[in-house]
């Protein structure tokens, strides 16, 4: 089915609207939603050649930027351009902020949650959530146990997953450890102001370029009370680690240094770098790093990323770590599963943002579930990320389901499982035509003395027909997300020119 | 500033400073080929990879006598190629490039959006062209242009980046890198000088040292094998001669330590770069010693640059904790 808005279009002509599908930008029966109409009119009065040149404007940006990032394969490493998408995702500005607000308290009762798991452990004791699943867990750090973090902010940087269907959005995952993908989103904004700059300002789109300063002064009020100029660093894997231009991105605009592991050193818990002038004092660390493999001695001592001692500086509050060891416990797959009774439990209220409903393989019958009904759902492994070690049920062949069931049988506590969702799709340029592409949304949330979240995010795409799956490492690619203000008694913009 | 940045910075400034020196070696070539004889072509090629220090495909490495033959019968074509886009080869222009770049990406944070645009998108574009695309039209253009890049590479540098330790990292790399090959190129022309029978055109040596018009300017188009070389080594307003660059480099770590070079006892890097600016403005200018200044600017750029390492980038930590 075709909307019937698009018919004219010749670029919509393939665009093949499924309404069991939510769409960002036509709504059921094919024609545009009110905030999309201006934006809409537009790309359809666009020539599709002259939408192609947008499109290789924005790619060849990327290209000369330098924001590539490198695949792993068997055999050799690839450095490819990140896929961008120059048609952005239009979102609401009212539905936005109810979606703010639930991350904020998401993000409040976890790192309550993280307090109270890393000292008496309330949650536990009250029977709220099982001891196994946290002392259990390979992502609780024994180590972490009484340290006192400025703020309780474990996690001071965070991006979520949010994905819509039909129901609204919800949260796919949350990423507590070491979120990436703002850099992106920012480069993305930068690269479409600059190829549609009319259209884009007239769109009355919210603003995001102040993550970095805003980045910074979180960093700045997590630095211990005696410092009134705290020198701040991010500490990067180095020039081989996929998010490394996220890393130099995030460094240049903070005008921070951004460090090695071999450029730090700790004496006497205090932790130092050096410069040409001889060695300076660090006071924040953002880490771009693992847990595993900040500190050698405490953690993973085949570690040569990280700093040996830095882990006693920590706890000696000689430096703070953003975020702190030891939140990946938090966004563990199978704690997913107890975030609104967490949050009931911290906050004594309901989740602001619908959970999606998880079944625990570790439960028998939860296991006998997921079992019988493999070709419907989504199966993932506890403690992986990055779109590996899953089951897209109803898109794997029979053979991968059986192979996966085998695992899954073998180890059970390993799994969790969610229904397939019938996640949104929005346009995306496709060669000289606009096919629909599922999408998902990671905003970025920082939170320390307060919570700030720059309205927008990373859109990411699945590029791939009818896949699901979101992540640049299997073929997903990124789009702008506009959060636009659609005035109450606008009338719809269809005749303005550009 | 790190020290490992400001290591990346150095050397980002010296790998495009070689590969400067490397296009403007082999625009001259190129151009001899329509000027000189075919005797005068091979000797120019000999003289380049000296010059450069890299051994030619499939020539002797050790740089024997009979180099000068076997050039005769290679073709310009392969010879150009490996050392414009030769992969496999360090020394070649894309090579070259390829490392100031790779330095350059592990030191964003210190260099601007349009430095790194401008080295990047030069790059690629580098990596994209073969020979054949031009070799046959205007193979000078070609590498005038791409000269051209890396002066507007140094363009968007002094006027976008803060003239700060960065920067100074960069002009260092610059001025040690040149002073470097610049004495191996006239370390090459040096045995034509006593040569009664060479019929060497010494405006190619200008050229290969970018200082044909400032040496028109000082003297006149009359070209003088002595003047040229003593021109180019003692000059001290034009950016391609040792003395100038000599100069920049005394100034330069005057800037990144001012103490080092101001109180007692000096910084050994220091105490080098003021021997090497004081053989350049106050050293013989006799021609018999002329080879021995050429050695002994050699000797200092090196045990300077080790200097430099010593104690800015590569310092033990434990004399730098503080309270010690």
């Amino acid at each position: 089915m075709i909307p019937v808005a698009a018919t004219a279009a010749p670029a919509f002509r393939q665009y093949d609207h499924d309404p069991s599908f939510y769409d960002e930008m036509f709504d059921r029966d094919g024609s545009p939603r009110r905030h999309c109409a201006d934006f809409f009119e537009t790309i359809r009065e666009t020539p599709p050649d002259d939408l192609r040149q947008i499109q290789e404007r924005v790619t060849r940006s990327f290209l000369h930027e330098g924001i590539t990032f490198t695949v792993y394969g068997d055999e050799q490493t690839i450095e490819r351009v990140f896929p961008i998408d120059c048609l952005p995702r239009i979102v609401r500005g009212d539905e936005w902020d109810e979606v703010a607000r639930g991350l904020e308290q998401r993000l409040r009762a976890l790192n309550l949650f993280l307090h109270d798991i890393y000292h008496q452990g309330h949650i536990i004791r009250d029977g709220v959530i099982p001891a196994e699943l946290v002392y259990g867990n390979k992502h609780y750090r024994i180590e972490m146990r009484g340290v006192e973090v400025p703020h309780g902010a474990y996690v001071s940087v965070c991006g979520t997953d949010l994905v819509r269907t039909h129901d609204g959005f919800a949260v796919l995952e949350d990423n507590l450890r070491v979120p990436s993908g703002v850099s992106y989103m920012l480069a993305c904004r930068d690269a479409i102001k600059r190829s549609m700059p009319r259209l884009f300002r007239r769109s009355r789109v919210r603003d995001v370029e102040h993550y970095s300063r805003r980045l910074l002064e979180t960093l700045r009020s997590l630095a211990p009370p005696q410092v009134s100029d705290p020198s701040i660093v991010l500490l990067t894997p180095g020039v081989y680690n996929s998010a490394y231009y996220e890393h130099a991105f995030l460094a240049r605009q903070m005008g921070i240094e951004l460090v090695e592991g071999r450029d730090l050193l700790v004496h006497n818990r205090r932790v130092y770098m050096r410069t040409t002038a001889g060695l300076r004092q660090v006071d924040v660390i953002y880490r771009r790093i693992d847990d595993d493999f900040i500190d050698p001695v405490t953690f993973r001592e085949d570690s040569v990323l990280g700093v040996p001692g830095l882990f006693h500086a920590y706890r000696a509050g000689r430096v703070v770590i953003a975020n702190a060891p030891g939140t990946g416990i938090a966004d563990d797959k199978a704690v997913y599963a107890y975030v609104p009774r967490i949050i009931k439990y911290y906050l004594g209220q309901e989740s602001l943002i619908k959970p999606i409903p998880t079944t625990l393989c570790r439960e028998r019958e939860g296991l006998a579930y997921t079992l019988a009904n493999l070709d419907k759902l989504v199966v993932k492994m506890v403690g992986e990320s990055g779109g590996y070690g899953m089951l897209v049920g109803p898109h794997a062949s029979g053979s991968e389901r059986k192979e996966f069931a085998a695992a899954l049988r073998a180890n059970p506590d390993n799994y969790i499982s969610q229904p397939t969702l019938a996640l949104s799709r929005a346009p995306c340029l496709v060669g000289a035509h606009i096919e629909p592409r599922h999408v998902d949304l990671r905003p970025f949330i920082l939170q320390a003395e307060r919570t700030e979240i720059v309205p927008g995010g990373l859109c990411r795409v699945a590029l791939k027909k009818g896949s699901l799956v979101v992540n640049s490492s299997q073929g997903g690619g990124s789009k702008d997300a506009w959060i636009v203000d659609v005035p109450e008694a606008a009338e719809p913009a269809a005749a303005a020119s550009a | 500033m790190l020290a490992r940045v400001a290591d990346n910075l150095y050397w980002m400034s010296r790998y495009l400073e070689r590969s400067d020196q490397t296009i403007r070696l082999l625009g001259v070539q190129v151009r001899s080929v329509t000027d000189n004889t075919s005797a005068q072509v091979a000797a120019g090629w000999t003289r380049l990879f000296r010059s450069l220090k890299v051994a030619p495909p499939g020539g002797d490495p050790l740089y024997s006598e009979q180099l000068e033959d076997s050039f005769l019968l290679a073709d310009a074509y392969t010879l150009a190629d490996f050392m414009s886009f030769e992969s496999e080869n360090p020394g070649s222009m894309v090579s070259l490039w390829g490392m100031s770049r790779e330095n350059a990406r592990q030191a964003r944070q210190e260099i601007t959006q349009e430095m790194w645009g401008q080295l990047n998108r030069t790059y690629l574009s580098l990596r994209d062209t073969q020979l054949h695309f031009f070799w046959n039209k205007e193979p000078e253009n070609f590498y005038r242009e791409t000269s051209a890049q890396i002066y507007l590479f140094r363009g968007v540098t002094d006027n976008g980046l803060r003239h700060g330790l960065a920067w100074d990292f960069i002009r260092l790399g610059r001025f040690m890198e040149r002073i470097q090959v610049t004495t191996e190129i006239l370390d090459n022309y040096l045995p034509a000088l006593d040569d009664e029978n060479t019929d060497l055109d010494w405006s190619l040596l200008l050229r290969s040292c970018a200082s044909f018009e400032p040496y028109c300017r000082h003297y006149t188009p009359e070209i003088d094998p002595w003047k040229v070389m003593t021109f180019l080594i003692h000059e001290p307003e034009s950016p391609h001669t040792l003395r100038f660059a000599a100069e920049e480099i005394r100034n330069g770590l005057g800037r990144i330590d001012p103490a080092g070079g101001a109180r007692h006892p000096l910084q050994a890097a220091h105490r080098i770069a003021g021997q090497l600016r004081a053989l350049l403005v106050y050293g013989s200018q006799e021609r018999e010693d002329l080879a021995g200044t050429l050695a002994e600017v050699r000797r200092l750029s090196r045990g300077l640059h080790d200097e430099i390492y010593r104690r800015y980038i590569f310092y033990p930590a434990d004399q730098a904790l503080p309270g010690r």
